[in-house]
């Protein structure tokens, strides 16, 4: 009994990090989201032409998945949007580090990074992070029982 | 064409039947999409400059250096320049030669280190602050050279954008094919 409490409270817990997570990773790319679009850009993945709508929107669907997923809220489709935007993050990462691109992330921050002049370790980090971020989505979506475990 | 027009409402109505047998949860997904696109639009809406829809890549006007009829190089900068100019290989090089102009290496300061063009001071647009106090003293009238990796690199762009509109020099001028060309033409480098 005891441990199915732990594990529920495991599970809320891994919610509300990832939730906060996204939340957090959001809101300085709403409040600039020409800088943000420029960093897309700097990937070199997605047509430009469309960078400025997901420069605009990306932000506002991590904040709103960010919110589902402490609130409870839309939990399974905002799970399913996770885990599709981690491996997608995790894609253009990881293209960026094997084309060479010199760019820095902007995965919480459009400015983070500015100091650090190692981009490449700096994308391989934020790959590690969003693979770590997939697993917690990952243990939520199979193991998590929605409508009892709040 | 009546067959047709009957085929292409049978489609639509196809469509929406599938949206009305989707599961919940992709319903949810496409409303939480829908919701984001909305917010997205609401706050484009409310900016200072707001983004257009379409991004379109900025396409740069090229200015090159003229032979004149005494087979000696010109170059004629237009006056009143509202936004940097792009300039060939060629024509940085005359002006490096002649000394007309300040070239700036908008890379950051570790690939600066391991090889530059000739004579560039070196202003990383990631953090410009520490190092735009090199431009201090310079004469706003002064012809400056923004270049860095060339090809995808848009440092220097967003240099000559800050130079120009931000500390009013009037004549900046964006090398777009950067370093790999400039070190690719054997030209000097240090």
């Amino acid at each position: 009994m005891n441990n199915i409490f732990n594990y529920r409270i495991f599970l809320l817990l891994l919610r509300y990090i990832l939730g906060g997570v996204f939340i957090y990773a959001s809101i300085d790319k709403i409040q600039n989201p020409q800088e943000f679009s420029d960093l897309i850009d700097n990937f070199h993945i997605t047509p430009i032409t469309l960078n400025n709508i997901f420069a605009l929107t990306l932000p506002w669907l991590e904040l709103i998945i960010g919110f589902g997923l402490i609130t409870g809220f839309f939990l399974e489709a905002s799970l399913k949007i996770i885990i599709l935007l981690l491996i997608w993050f995790i894609f253009i990462l990881a293209q960026a580090v094997f084309r060479g691109i010199d760019t820095h992330c902007g995965c919480f921050k459009v400015g983070d990074g500015v100091e650090n002049i190692d981009y490449k370790f700096l994308l391989i980090k934020r790959i590690f992070e969003d693979v770590v971020f997939l697993g917690m989505a990952l243990i939520l979506k199979f193991k998590a029982q929605f409508n009892k475990g709040k | 064409m009546e067959l047709f027009l009957f085929l292409f409402r049978l489609k639509q109505f196809l469509n929406v039947c599938k949206f009305l047998f989707m599961t919940n949860t992709q319903k949810q997904i496409i409303g939480l999409i829908l919701l984001s696109i909305f917010f997205g639009l609401i706050r484009n809406y409310f900016l200072e400059s707001p983004l257009s829809l379409l991004k379109e890549k900025r396409i740069f006007e090229t200015i090159e250096v003229q032979t004149n009829n005494n087979g000696e190089f010109t170059f004629d900068l237009p006056k009143d320049l509202t936004e940097p100019l792009n300039i060939t290989i060629e024509t940085v090089d005359y002006l490096r030669i002649t000394n007309q102009s300040i070239i700036i290496d908008a890379r950051d300061e570790e690939d600066f280190n391991k090889g530059r063009i000739k004579g560039a001071i070196n202003i990383p647009f990631d953090y410009y602050e520490e190092f735009e106090f090199q431009l201090d003293d310079i004469d706003l009238e002064k012809i400056l050279i923004v270049y860095c990796s060339g090809g995808e690199c848009s440092l220097s762009i967003d240099l000559a954008d800050y130079l120009m509109l931000d500390r009013g020099f009037f004549n900046v001028l964006v090398y777009e094919g950067g370093w790999p060309e400039w070190k690719g033409a054997g030209l000097p480098t240090e």
